[in-house]
Formats: C-alpha cells, structure tokens, sequence
C-alpha cells in the first residue's frame, strides 16, 4: 500500500469547501460507530492530549461509557491533563505484560463515572509494546465500552504504529502553522496507508483576529490543502490553560470558548448533525482594548 | 491546462509585490503548498521502490523515441490543483529528429 496521498476527498466529493457533517451521519447510519478512535498530529505539542481529555470527559458527559488511553510510553501526559496523577498503581504495560488485571490499570475519573484512564508507563520506553498486543487490550475493552479514545504520542515511528493499530478512526490534530499542517499531511497519507481511511481534523489554537487580519491560515486555506474532512474548530483560549492548570478538562468550564467547542466536537463524533461554525473575534470595543492591555481572558464570542 | 497551473504556482510573495494581497497567511498558504507537493512528490520515490527513478527512466525512454532529450528532466512534480493532482513534466529539446509520419 502506497503512502502517497494523492487527494483523498477530492475523489469523493470534489469540492473541498463542503462540510462534511451530512457525509459522516450517512457513514455512521450504515455501518455501526467506530469504538477505538486515534488521536495523532505528527507534529508535538498540537494538542493531542487535551484533545483526548476533553472528547472523552464530552462523551461521558453524553452518557457514554468511556477509556481514555495514553500510549506515550516514557512520556505520560494524560493523567495530569485529567487530575488523576496522583491515583495511579498500574499502567498500560503492566496491563500487557499481565503484571495486573486489565481492570487494575483503569483510573475512574474523578469528575464522571463511566470515564476511565489508562495510563502510560512512565519508565519504559515505546519499543516495549507492540500493536497487536494494543489491539487485543482494546478489543477486550470494546466488550464493556462504548469509545476508547487513545493518545498518541508524537512522530511517526513505534509509538505512532503502536496507537494506530486498534484504532477504527483517526482525528487528526493541528493549528493553524506551516510546521503542524505539512507533518498532519503527512500522518495523513500513512493513517490512509494504514487503511484508517478519512481521517478527520481539528484545528486547535486557531486565534480568530489573526484570521481576520489575514495573518493566519483559516479553515478553508487548510481544508483546500490537506483534503479531509473538518470535525471541529477550537480557539486558543486562556481558559483551557487555567482549566488544565487545576487538572480538569476545559470542557467542565461552561465559559471557556474551547470547551464549548471540544462539547460539540464530541457530539459530532457521536453521529450528530452539529453544524461547523465560523469562530469570530469579539468585536465589541472593550474587549479590544482588553485584547490590546492583554488582560482579556479570550479574544472569542463562540466555538 | 498548463498555463492554469502556472498561474495557480505563482506565489503571492510576487503578486504582492504588483500590488496583491499581502499577508502572512498567503505566504504560508504558498509555502505550504509547495512543500505538501514536494513531499508527497518524494514519497512517490526512492524510499520504497524506485518508483520515482523508474518514473523518469519510463518517461524518457518514450519521450526520446520521438524527440532528441536532454537525459535529465527540467521538472518532474507534482503539482494540484484544486482537488486533483498533475503530472508536470518538462524536459529540454536537443534536437528534432526528422519527422516520420505515422504508418
Ligand atoms: N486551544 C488551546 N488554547 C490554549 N492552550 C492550548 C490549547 N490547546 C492546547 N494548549 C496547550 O498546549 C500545550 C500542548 O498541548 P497538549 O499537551 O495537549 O499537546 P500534545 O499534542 O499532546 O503534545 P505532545 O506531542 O507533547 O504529546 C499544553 O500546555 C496545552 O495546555
Ligand atoms: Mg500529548
């Protein structure tokens, strides 16, 4: 199987500028939902743990019974983003290597009951599992559960193949820079490679005033370069930083313009018709000088 | 065909310079498209079979049954446009053999 992406939605649809939702509630109607959803970017520090975090505390909070799985090794991350640092015994590779139960790894949230982690290993390294032995570990899971989202670590080497493996679906996670959309692409053309066919997209940290001023790739600039379909759009947002600071996902926060935007992303990765909306800067002439002081808490009206 | 594409290369860092729109987000749109092609351009190649080589190696080989050519190829990209992607090729004319009519 080729990696060359050669316009994975052009084939389909032809018009890049269509959104997609109407497409993907066809595809759920037909086959039933994916449960083990990839959360990859390429390129570090897009957002991908956050990401994890909040989808997953979005399809609890939807009544849905959810893991949220963090498969970088060496590197864990996930638990602090979720506050639950302090609880942890076991990890995934004990899990694997049979060290503990399946059920001894898994870390109840402490916001949601049907939520649970499962940690990373923090002192081994990425080469020490492999995907089939993720693949088995989540087909278990998917018996009891409605969603596993995983969190993939960086790069594209063993870590990457490792969290793509069990996966059904793949969101892939950029911002709106030159660095993270060319490596996205190129995630793209191996999650194609792998069979993980459409992935879908969210742009993170997109600064709506920027856009507007012409001074930061929008949707469409990214949607025409890359050819797949958009599932959300989410702003940077001071909120999440101080959401993240107290170990809680930013979806908890009724205010936070991200939150907002990680609750309908989760709703549309559930099958429902949320349609895309246009993030726009605050226009109202205090929050510009607000904006301007840098003592406004974020630049945006919705997500 | 072809002057669409060139038209769809030119990157707006000139056409500002005429007076077009100048921002850093079409700069970045520019540069990126650039670099998508190129790369996925590589990834049609050597890493995984030498298909990029025997691409060219192909191409020439029917190209210099009709003209005289020079051996390496001026460009050999990819290039999309919208949602399709282009073979462009060009290669430097030596010299014109003399022209058979066909049968
Ligand atoms: N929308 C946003 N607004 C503001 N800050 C954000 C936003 N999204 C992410 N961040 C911050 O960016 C940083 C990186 O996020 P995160 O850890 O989720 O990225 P990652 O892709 O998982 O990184 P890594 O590749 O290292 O695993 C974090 O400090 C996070 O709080
Ligand atoms: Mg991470």
């Amino acid at each position: 199987m080729s990696e060359i992406r050669l316009g994975g939605k052009g084939k389909t649809t032809g018009n890049p500028s269509v959104c997609s939702e109407r497409d993907s509630r066809i595809t759920t109607a037909a086959i039933p939902p994916s449960k083990t959803i990839v959360v990859t970017s390429g390129k570090g520090g897009v957002g991908k743990t956050t990401t994890t975090a909040n989808i997953g505390a979005g399809l609890a909070l939807r009544g849905h019974r959810v893991v949220v799985m963090d498969t970088d090794i060496g590197l864990r991350n996930l638990d602090v983003v979720m506050g639950l640092e302090n609880r942890i015994v076991y990890d995934l590779v004990d899990a694997i290597e049979g060290r503990c139960k399946l059920n001894q790894a898994m870390i109840r949230d402490r916001h949601q009951q049907e939520l649970y982690l499962i940690p990373a290993a923090q002192t081994r390294d990425k080469n020490c599992i492999n995907p089939e032995q993720l693949t088995d570990l989540c087909r278990r899971l998917e018996e009891d559960f409605d969603y596993i989202i995983i969190d993939c670590p960086a790069g594209i080497e063993q870590g990457f193949r490792n969290a793509i493996g069990p996966a059904q679906e793949a969101i892939v996670v950029t911002t709106p820079e030159v660095s993270a959309i060319r490596d996205a692409d190129r995630v793209i053309g191996l999650l194609e490679a792998a069979e993980l066919q459409h992935p879908r997209l969210i742009i993170n940290r997109i600064r709506p005033g920027m856009v507007k001023r012409g001074d930061m790739l929008d949707k469409d600039d990214i949607v025409e370069l890359l050819a797949v379909d958009v599932l959300g759009l989410v702003p940077a947002d001071d909120r999440l930083i101080t959401a993240t600071n107290q170990g809680v996902p930013v979806i908890h926060d009724r205010k936070a313009p991200s939150g907002q935007a990680f609750a309908r992303i989760a709703a549309r990765i559930d099958g429902d018709d949320v349609p895309l909306m246009d993030l726009e800067p605050k226009s109202n002439l205090m929050n510009r000088v607000r904006y301007l002081m840098g003592i406004n808490r974020s630049e945006y009206t919705h997500a | 065909m072809l002057s669409k594409l060139l038209r769809a290369k030119t990157p707006n860092v000139i056409r500002s310079a005429r007076g077009g729109p100048d921002n850093t987000r079409s700069i970045a749109k520019n540069r990126l498209n650039a670099a998508l092609s190129r790369d996925r351009y590589d990834l049609l190649g050597p890493v995984r079979s030498g298909r990029r080589d025997s691409l060219e190696r192909d191409l020439y080989a029917a190209i210099s049954s009709h003209l005289e050519v020079d051996s390496e190829f001026h460009e050999l990209e990819i290039r999309r446009l919208n949602d399709s992607f282009y073979l462009v090729a060009s290669v430097r004319i030596q010299a014109m053999l003399p022209w058979a009519p066909a049968g």
